[in-house]
């Protein structure tokens, strides 16, 4: 799985030499959950990051190079949640180790990515409600004041997500990046944040069937950039060629 | 059912059902500061934003419209990626204020069935409601809305009937449907501007007890001209009396 290298690869650039706390996962250091979504009120809230007029970014990528992690672990950019008392700009990125997928279906892969890439719909932290926005990539918290007088932190709700990301079938090692820092370029950021979606809708047109004249297909420009997507299109439809149906 | 307990008023266009809705909701703020409190506006003429003076930037309807186009765009989006677009799109139609939250129903437009719509909307206010410890649901005029079963799930139905034939004869008609279509824990009727004790006598088979009467009020057609909302008017206004009793009787 190389689809996301160039992606994770401008993340790491983009990132570095910027002050970060590292916190290796422990799974003791989590935060409680509730059983479903739940709408916290304005009045109940303490700040939102990425509220409206601020970046609110998600980004998700697969690697299954193993070169680009050091462990589960938390990262933190910028200040925490005890620290932050007004809205602020936001972006969380999840860097997933899985299995090398080299081979598989593109239906496979793209319900891989897809299990992953949806944890983000099914993890419901108390005190801190998720909007997150698949259209436009924004993802907003608020943060509830009654969770940041228990001692909520961004080192457990980091936890929190790579609980659930250590459950996704395929997942090896992941990395949850929280930003709050407001020198970070969020534009360069939002682009990244695109294009990892565009690899997954692209992944689902290659389900639907793509022509194999490149100039004639909708997704050229995408296969022009993300290295493996014209390879896992054209292995596709070599398995085809050699008898074998894709549902 | 969770423990919210969803308020819903219906009958006859014009008996009072939005000003008796924004009564409510005031009382209800006032009697549970600490209450989350929701005010649905199932009306299409929106008439409960202006009762409580809060404006109106988005309908559910908008975001039901904006979810679909995403959805025709996108590239086989699944079904748990509408839901969290919606969720993420409905605070923009979502008003907070301090004492309770509003949501427009808007107007669903387009010919034909509407069963992609109100089940949309039952979706959301289901959603939603969860989350609040009262909702209160302004109908629109007439049965329309209990008969597409938009209000499938409520605790206390509240039928609204002015001192005329007319809205009692709808309100009769509300009634049976409500009976076989909705599922409610408690049914009850207010009568709206009653001045003569002696209509009451008329209305011994409504099919439901009447938990208020409210006389006519001349500070309220002030405040209703003036465009000042419920919370303009004196906390000794018969309509927020009326609604006190009404609350008081359900149980509420």
């Amino acid at each position: 799985m190389k689809l996301y290298n160039g992606l994770i690869g401008q993340i790491t650039e983009l990132l570095a030499n910027r002050e970060a706390v590292h916190y290796p996962y422990t799974a003791d250091r989590t935060w409680p959950e509730n059983d479903h979504h739940r709408m916290l009120l304005q009045k109940e809230t303490a700040y939102e990051l990425g509220a409206f007029g601020k970046p609110a970014c998600n980004i998700t990528c697969v690697t299954s190079d193993a070169s680009f992690f050091a462990g589960d672990e938390v990262v933190v950019m910028g200040a925490d949640l005890q620290e932050l008392k007004e809205d602020a700009p936001y972006a969380r990125i999840t860097l997933l180790l899985s299995e090398d997928m080299e081979g598989e279906e593109t239906e496979n892969v793209y319900q891989t990515l897809q299990d992953m890439d949806f944890v983000k719909y099914h993890v419901y932290p108390k005190g801190y409600m998720i909007r997150t926005s698949g259209q436009s990539g924004r993802e907003q918290v608020r943060i509830g004041k009654e969770a940041l007088k228990q001692g909520m932190t961004f080192e457990k709700i980091g936890n929190t997500f790579l609980q659930h990301y250590k459950a996704v079938p395929g997942v090896k090692q992941a990395r949850v990046i929280f930003l709050t820092a407001t020198d970070v370029n969020f534009k360069e950021l939002e682009k990244i944040g695109f294009m990892a979606t565009e690899i997954r809708n692209s992944l689902s047109k290659l389900r639907e069937g793509l022509p194999t004249e490149c100039s004639v297909c909708d997704i050229r420009e995408i296969c022009n950039e993300v290295e493996g997507l014209r390879e896992l299109h054209f292995g596709t439809k070599d398995r085809q060629k050699r008898g074998i149906t894709i549902s | 059912m969770s423990d919210t307990k969803i308020l819903a008023l219906v009958g006859k266009g014009g008996v009072g059902k939005t000003t008796l809705s924004a009564a409510f909701v005031r009382s209800l703020a006032q009697m549970h500061p600490e209450a989350k409190i929701l005010a649905i506006d199932a009306d299409p003429a929106i008439g409960l934003a202006i009762a409580l003076g809060v404006e109106v930037k988005q309908t559910l309807d908008d975001i039901r419209k904006e979810v679909i186009e995403a959805a025709k765009n996108g590239a086989g989006k699944a079904a748990v990626e509408l839901l969290g677009e919606a969720r993420f799109r409905i605070f923009d139609a979502l008003v907070e204020t301090e004492e309770f939250s509003f949501l427009a129903i808007g107007r669903p437009e387009g010919a034909g069935c509407y069963c992609a719509v109100n089940a949309y909307l039952k979706e959301v206010i289901d959603m939603v409601s969860k989350d609040f410890d009262y909702v209160v649901i302004d109908g629109e005029a007439g049965i329309e809305q209990i008969n597409r079963r938009v209000m499938e799930k409520v605790s206390h139905l509240f039928l609204v009937s002015d001192a005329s034939f007319k809205g009692v004869q709808v309100l009769r008609s509300i009634q049976k449907v409500a009976g076989e279509l909705v599922m409610y824990e408690k049914c009850g009727a207010v009568i709206n501007r009653v001045d003569n004790p002696e209509i009451l006598e008329q209305m011994s088979d409504i099919g439901a007890p009447i938990v208020s009467v409210i006389p006519s009020d001349g500070d309220l057609a002030l405040n209703d001209i003036k465009g000042q909302s419920i919370f303009a008017l004196k906390a000794d206004a018969s309509v927020l009396e009326g609604a006190k009793r009404a609350l008081e009787q359900m149980g509420i």
